[in-house]
């Protein structure tokens, strides 16, 4: 998914998504470290903790983007193309899985 | 004589327990007190309970003190969770081979006794594994390539007598393989089907793990912390601490099978030294029973071989025939101290004369007659 697909209307952007299943996760005040494939974990910090719990509640990466926009204080189709790579490297780390049910 | 530093980390190990009292400070540490501290806590594994210390006003500290401590603990983290992962994949192969085993310490008791899994961090991953299968599980443990530490004597005295072996993975991660809790007397008078048959089940990583009920949790904690070594780390400490607040074993099963391993003595000295190296009281049926209770003779002795000036492993395996009660096994676990294998003579005393001359000594040092 490319940020232009994000944007093509066919929706990936309407993609759902949720944490993968058997996660290493620690959840401290200020961080989130969650270990995928690799050998260094994730640092999530701020609005990126936040952007997690929402896509692990399965809301679609639109809705998504639609709360970082808010946070961030940008419009929604510049957090969808800062957000889609983000969703990428989760998927891509196995820490975030499809979730067809969902859409 | 107890230093700042000492002082120090005795209040962030007590952090959150009832009754913990603060540090005696109003103004952050100087930096460099707090670089020694912050140094401190990581080699204690405490570096979770230093931040939730500044952040509750326990330790006061500067806004770049609590970033330090936050990154200290988050490579902590790190290493948990990298630990973590580790051991569902060793679990996983022990449980294909159908080989019963139990992990021990830090995961589990982060997510037993803890109330958030991010305070209690560790340093290598701990099972326990039955001793008819120990062989088998090693081999199964070093099958990645790992490379296994402390060789045996002789061949099957691990799995009879051993406490257990490290096996270091070839990405450095180990794993520490343990038959029993730990080597010498109190290891061998241990009886493993006490500790097998005190099941629980912990989920890492979404799976499933065999870890100790919570009787052979506590007692296992009181010995890491009374045996490991001569001070025990903090969290160790904390660790009993915490299990008396949160997941409380039943005072008279603790006692009962502590008394079947001649090992009431080890109990003792945990909660003692616990009630000494934590800023915060700990209280309960269990600590009544440690203020009266007057260690046996195997116990005073055995106690020595890991605590006084002169413990050491040499010291532990020599005593550890007091706690055999056949004279077959006497025979099998002398017989194989004294004649090792060439191999692994080699790697220590080199020749039989000198290991002889070694365990006359220890013998005539540490011999129940003494």
């Amino acid at each position: 998914m490319t940020p232009a697909d994000a944007s093509a209307g066919s929706t990936p952007s309407h993609r759902r998504v949720r944490h993968a299943d058997g996660l290493f996760v620690r959840r401290t005040r200020g961080a989130l470290l969650v270990l995928g494939r690799g050998e260094d974990p994730l640092v999530l910090r701020d609005i990126s903790i936040d952007l997690w719990d929402a896509l692990d509640e399965g809301r679609s990466v639109a809705d998504v983007a639609d709360l970082a926009s808010e946070g961030m204080g940008v419009t929604s189709e510049r957090a969808i193309e800062d957000l889609v790579p983000f969703v990428e490297r989760l998927l891509a780390e196995g820490l975030l899985e499809d979730c067809t049910s969902l859409t | 004589m107890v230093t700042p530093l000492d002082d120090h980390l005795t209040v962030v190990a007590a952090q959150g327990l009832p009754g913990a009292r603060p540090l005696d400070a109003t103004e952050p540490l100087a930096e460099s007190e707090f670089g020694a501290l912050l140094r401190a806590a990581g080699g204690e594994r405490i570096a979770g309970h230093l931040v939730a210390a500044i952040d509750s006003g326990t330790v006061p500290a500067t806004d770049g003190q609590r970033a330090r401590a936050q990154d200290r603990h988050e490579a902590a983290m790190a290493v948990d969770l990298h630990l973590e992962r580790v051991l569902v994949a060793m679990s996983g192969r022990l449980g294909r081979d159908g080989i019963e085993h139990r992990a021990l310490k830090g995961p589990v008791l982060a997510r037993t006794a803890y109330p958030d899994p991010a305070l209690r961090s560790f340093g290598d991953v701990d099972l326990l594994v039955e001793g008819a299968r120990f062989d088998d599980a090693v081999a199964v443990a070093a099958t990645t390539s790992g490379d296994v530490r402390y060789g045996e004597p002789r061949p099957g005295f691990r799995s009879r007598f051993g406490k257990g072996v490290c096996v270091v993975q070839p990405d450095g991660w180990e794993v520490d393989l343990h038959r029993v809790f730990t080597s010498g007397p109190f290891g061998l008078a241990m009886r493993a089907e006490d500790v097998l048959g005190d099941a629980a089940t912990v989920t890492v990583g979404g799976v499933a793990v065999p870890a100790l009920g919570p009787t052979s949790r506590f007692l296992h904690a009181c010995y890491h912390a009374a045996l490991g070594s001569r001070r025990p780390r903090r969290s160790a400490l904390r660790d009993i601490a915490q299990i008396l607040h949160a997941d409380p074993p039943d005072p008279g099963a603790a006692v009962d099978v502590a008394t079947r391993w001649r090992g009431r003595a080890v109990l003792q000295r945990a909660l003692w030294l616990t009630q000494d190296g934590l800023a915060a009281p700990i209280d309960g049926s269990l600590v009544e029973w440690a203020a009266s209770y007057r260690p046996d003779r195997f116990e005073r002795l055995a106690l020595a071989a890991y605590t006084s000036e002169r413990a050491s492993y040499a010291v532990q395996a020599a005593t550890g025939i007091w706690a055999l009660d056949s004279w077959r096994d006497q025979a099998a676990y002398s017989g194989a101290l004294l004649l090792p294998s060439r191999e692994y003579l080699s790697e220590r005393e080199g020749s039989y004369l000198r290991r002889w001359r070694r365990a006359v000594r220890l013998g005539g040092r540490w011999g129940p007659s003494s």
